[in-house]
C-alpha cells in the first residue's frame, strides 16, 4: 500500500542570536515551503523565535551512543560519497532536546558521526546520548523577510481582549463549571 | 470629519468588519475538518485572525459614531439582525471542498491585502494606523492561500478540476469586493478611503497571474450578480443564527 501521508518535517527553532536551534517537534508537509509555514502555525505562534529550520526526517541519519557502544563496528559499512559540510545535533542527556552542536566536513553520514565524536565530543557535564547529521544542503531556512513576515506580528500583538472577543467560549465554559459545580462530576 | 461623514466611515467600516467576521466563522468551520492536522491548525489561527480583524473595524466604527468601543462591537456581531449585515456574497457561501475554501481565501486576501495598502494612506489616522496593523497579518494569510493555489493547481488530475470548478463560481462573485462600500461615496473626496473599483486592476493582475501559474483559468462572466451589499444569500440566515445562538440565551449575562 502507498504511504499517502506528507512526509515529516522536523523543526529546530531558534529563539536568540546566543542560543542554538533546538528540535521544537515535527509537521507534517509537502514541502519545505509549506513545512515553514505549519511550523510557524503549529509551534511558534510566539515572537521570540529569530529562525527557522527544517530538515526532512528521513534525511536525518541517527546514532544512539548506546547502539555505538554495543557495536564498535557501527561505522564499517559506511559507503564514501561525496565529501560535504554535515550538521550536528546532540541530545545531552535522556531529558534533554536535539539541539545544533556544530558542523563537520565528512563523506558519508556515518563518517560525519564519527568526525564529530572527535570534534564536538559535548560539554562534560551532560553526555550526549543521541547524534543527529544531517547534509547542510538539505536544511531548509527561514530568510529574515520570513521572520519578519510570521513573527513581527506575534511581537507587536497586544494581549487578549479582556472581554468579548472568545465570548462563546467563556459561556461554555462558565455553562460546564456550573454543571461541574452541582456535582454532575 | 464631518457628521456625515462619521457615520458613511462606521457605515464602511461594519462592512469590512462583516466581511472578516463571516469568512473567519466560515474558516473555523474546518477546525476538526482539515485535510490534516497542520492545515487543521492554521486554519483555526487565520479564522481567529480575521474575527479579530472584524473586532478591530468594529471598533473603529464605534468610535466614529460615539459608541462604547467596549460593548458595540460584540452587539454588531451578536445581536445585530442578519437583515443588517453587509457582508459580499461570496463570504456568505458554505465552506465547500478544501479547494474550494483555497479559492475563496485567496481571492479575498489578495483583495484585502490591496485595499488595507490603500486605507494604510488614509487621512484618517486611525484608520491608516488600524490597516497597517492587520497588513501584517494579512500578508501572511496570503503567502499560505497563494502557496495552496499554486501546489493544487499543480497537484493532481483531480485537485486541478477541483480548483478550477471552484474558480468557476467564485470568480464573478469575487468582483462584489470591488462594488462601493456603503459610505464610500461621502469619504472618497477627502481621501479618507480608496475607490473601490480603482483597486480592481491590480487585484486582477496579481490573482491572473497566480492562476496562470497554477494551471488555471478565470472563467469570462465577471459581472458580480449583486452590486448591493443589503442582498443576501439563504445561506447567511443559517450561519449567523448559530453564530448568534448562545449568546442570544441570556443577552444581559456579564461575561
Amino acid at each position: 500500500m502507498t504511504d499517502t501521508q506528507w512526509p515529516r518535517w522536523l523543526v529546530f527553532e531558534q529563539s536568540s542570536e546566543k542560543s542554538h536551534h533546538t528540535i521544537a517537534g515535527s509537521v507534517h508537509a509537502p514541502d519545505a515551503e509549506l513545512a515553514l509555514l505549519n511550523a510557524r502555525d503549529v509551534f511558534v505562534r510566539r515572537p521570540q523565535v529569530i529562525s527557522l529550520w527544517l530538515v526532512r526526517a528521513d534525511r536525518i541519519y541517527s546514532k544512539t551512543a548506546e547502539e555505538m557502544a554495543n557495536n564498535p563496528d557501527w561505522a564499517s559499512d559506511a559507503e564514501p560519497g561525496e565529501t560535504e559540510t554535515y550538521l550536528v545535533f546532540q541530545k545531552l542527556g535522556h531529558r534533554g532536546k536535539h539541539t545544533h552542536a556544530g558542523e563537520v566536513t565528512a563523506s558519508s553520514p556515518p563518517a560525519a558521526v564519527s568526525a564529530a565524536l572527535e570534534a564536538l565530543p559535548g560539554s562534560g557535564r551532560q553526555e550526549p546520548v543521541v547524534w543527529w547529521v544531517v547534509p547542510d544542503r538539505l536544511v531548509y531556512r527561514s530568510t529574515e523577510a520570513d521572520i519578519a513576515e510570521m513573527f513581527e506580528i506575534a511581537h507587536s500583538k497586544a494581549p487578549i481582549r479582556d472581554q468579548g472577543f472568545f465570548l462563546t467560549k467563556l459561556k461554555l465554559r462558565q455553562g460546564i463549571d456550573e454543571y461541574d459545580e452541582d456535582d454532575h462530576e | 470629519m464631518n457628521d456625515t461623514q462619521k457615520q458613511a466611515l462606521a457605515a464602511y467600516l461594519i462592512a469590512l468588519g462583516d466581511d472578516e467576521l463571516i469568512l473567519g466563522h466560515r474558516d473555523s468551520e474546518w477546525a476538526g475538518h482539515a485535510p490534516i492536522l497542520e492545515e487543521d491548525i492554521a486554519f483555526a489561527n487565520l479564522a481567529l485572525d480575521e474575527i479579530g480583524h472584524a473586532v478591530v473595524w468594529y471598533e473603529l466604527a464605534s468610535d466614529a459614531t460615539g459608541e462604547n468601543p467596549e460593548t458595540h462591537p460584540n452587539h454588531l456581531a451578536y445581536f445585530r439582525d442578519v437583515h443588517d449585515f453587509r457582508c459580499v456574497q461570496m463570504v456568505e457561501l458554505p465552506k465547500g471542498d478544501w479547494a474550494y475554501t483555497i479559492v475563496r481565501q485567496y481571492l479575498f486576501d489578495v483583495a484585502e491585502r490591496i485595499r488595507l495598502t490603500a486605507l494604510a494612506q488614509s487621512n484618517y489616522p486611525p484608520l491608516a494606523e488600524a490597516a497597517g496593523k492587520i497588513k501584517g497579518e494579512e500578508l501572511y494569510h496570503l503567502r499560505h492561500s497563494a502557496a495552496w493555489v499554486k501546489r493544487l493547481g499543480l497537484g493532481t488530475a483531480e485537485s486541478n478540476i477541483r480548483m478550477q470548478h471552484a474558480l468557476n463560481e467564485l470568480w464573478a462573485l469575487a468582483h462584489q469586493l470591488f462594488m462601493p462600500l456603503p459610505g464610500e461615496n461621502d469619504l472618497t473626496p477627502d481621501d479618507i478611503v480608496p475607490v473601490s473599483a480603482n483597486l480592481l486592476p491590480e487585484w486582477e493582475a496579481v490573482v491572473r497571474t497566480a492562476f496562470a501559474e497554477a494551471d488555471l483559468t478565470p472563467p469570462a462572466a465577471n459581472t458580480s450578480p449583486s452590486r448591493d451589499r443589503s442582498v443576501h444569500t439563504p445561506y447567511l440566515i443559517d450561519l449567523v443564527t448559530e453564530m448568534q445562538k448562545v449568546a442570544r440565551l441570556d443577552p444581559d449575562a456579564t461575561w
